[in-house]
């Protein structure tokens, strides 16, 4: 019993301590090392990034990049309008097959109906995050 | 200084009206003046627990700085279940056993703590004794053991664990260093020379 009223004692002796006079220099200097710390991350990461992009540059000028870059964006290009002329085809098959009249609209008027219900999808998630 | 764990920060209430969990929830975010008062409050009991470890006061202030670098880096860990000061005082513990044990003054085996004792036996009585002078009678390895036991809160196996000594010759060393701080202590109570003792602290 005497032993844990010591114990009890000597914790709280150890949790008594004094307010050193220079405790705000002192939480000054933490908090001076840390804005060190933090521009030394930010001058790293910046240089990092700088190298990292001077290299990517060079390696994209030197393999004709943007060549490549317009040549596949002609082939996306064609491959869309190709998708686009067939796909109201395919949705008059569908609906065909299912006895069910479509009516006449254009390929741009599909993807655009598209495009919109993917937007609504897109919000609809957003909301969703935001809410759980 | 604690604050209720899960607390949430208020961002339009100023830095000194919050709790520690508030701060220390802005300080996640990177919020280094929220830190900065976290540094504030508890830097003296961070400092105060080196010293009585046996820290001198420019080694203290250094690896408490120290301390609460790391603990920004791993601020995230501190998930508001104890104390704040208690989790950067464990810090600052392990920070300063590895710096004793790279300079390989962490000796086991026991030192003579028992010429402390017949030294002191005769000055002393005349001399208003405190917590941080019967520390100094201590050896090194019992005044580092009991201020990791009793100031920084770890147990036995952790304070074995953190030096790298085994379990057995931690608690020898803690029960040594009780006994004599209880007879320097009851010899002279005390317990109410702490305001003095905290006060001699500070400035030494």
């Amino acid at each position: 019993m005497a032993d844990q009223e010591f114990d009890a004692q000597l914790a709280r002796m150890f949790a008594e301590h004094p307010p050193f006079p220079d405790q705000i220099d002192f939480a000054r200097r933490v908090e001076s090392r840390l804005d060190r710390g933090w521009g030394l991350r930010r001058m790293i990461i910046g240089v990092l990034g700088l190298g990292g992009g001077l290299v990517a540059a060079g390696q994209g000028l030197g393999g004709n990049l943007i060549g490549r870059v317009l040549s596949a964006s002609h082939a996306s290009v064609n491959a869309a309008q190709h998708t686009a002329s067939s796909a109201p085809d395919l949705l008059a098959l569908l609906a065909q097959s299912w006895g069910l009249r479509t009516p006449a609209v254009g390929g741009e008027v599909m993807w655009l109906v598209l495009g919109l219900l993917a937007l609504a999808g897109a919000l609809l998630a957003t909301r969703a995050l935001e809410d759980f | 200084m604690g604050g209720p764990p899960g607390a949430h920060a208020a961002p339009n209430k100023p830095l000194t009206g919050l709790h520690d969990v508030e701060l220390a929830q802005l300080a996640m975010t990177a919020d280094r003046p929220a830190f900065g008062e976290l540094a504030r409050r508890h830097g003296s009991a961070v400092r105060a627990l080196l010293r009585r470890m046996g820290a001198d006061p420019a080694l203290a202030d250094d690896l408490a700085q120290d301390a609460f670098l790391a603990a920004f880096e791993a601020i995230a860990d501190f998930r508001g279940e104890g104390s704040f000061a208690g989790w950067v005082k464990r810090i600052a513990a392990r920070l300063y056993i590895k710096r004793w044990r790279r300079r390989a003054e962490l000796d086991p085996a026991p030192e003579g703590p028992e010429q402390a004792d017949e030294a002191t036996g005769d000055g002393m009585t005349d001399r208003r004794l405190d917590l941080d002078q019967a520390l100094r009678d201590l050896s090194p390895a019992e005044r580092l053991y009991v201020s990791l036991c009793y100031g920084a809160g770890l147990s036995h196996t952790e304070a074995a664990e953190a030096t790298g000594a085994p379990l057995g010759t931690v608690k020898s060393h803690v029960k040594r260093a009780l006994e004599k701080l209880k007879r320097r202590l009851a010899t002279d109570g005390a317990g109410a020379s702490s305001d003095t003792d905290a006060g001699r602290l500070a400035h030494g």
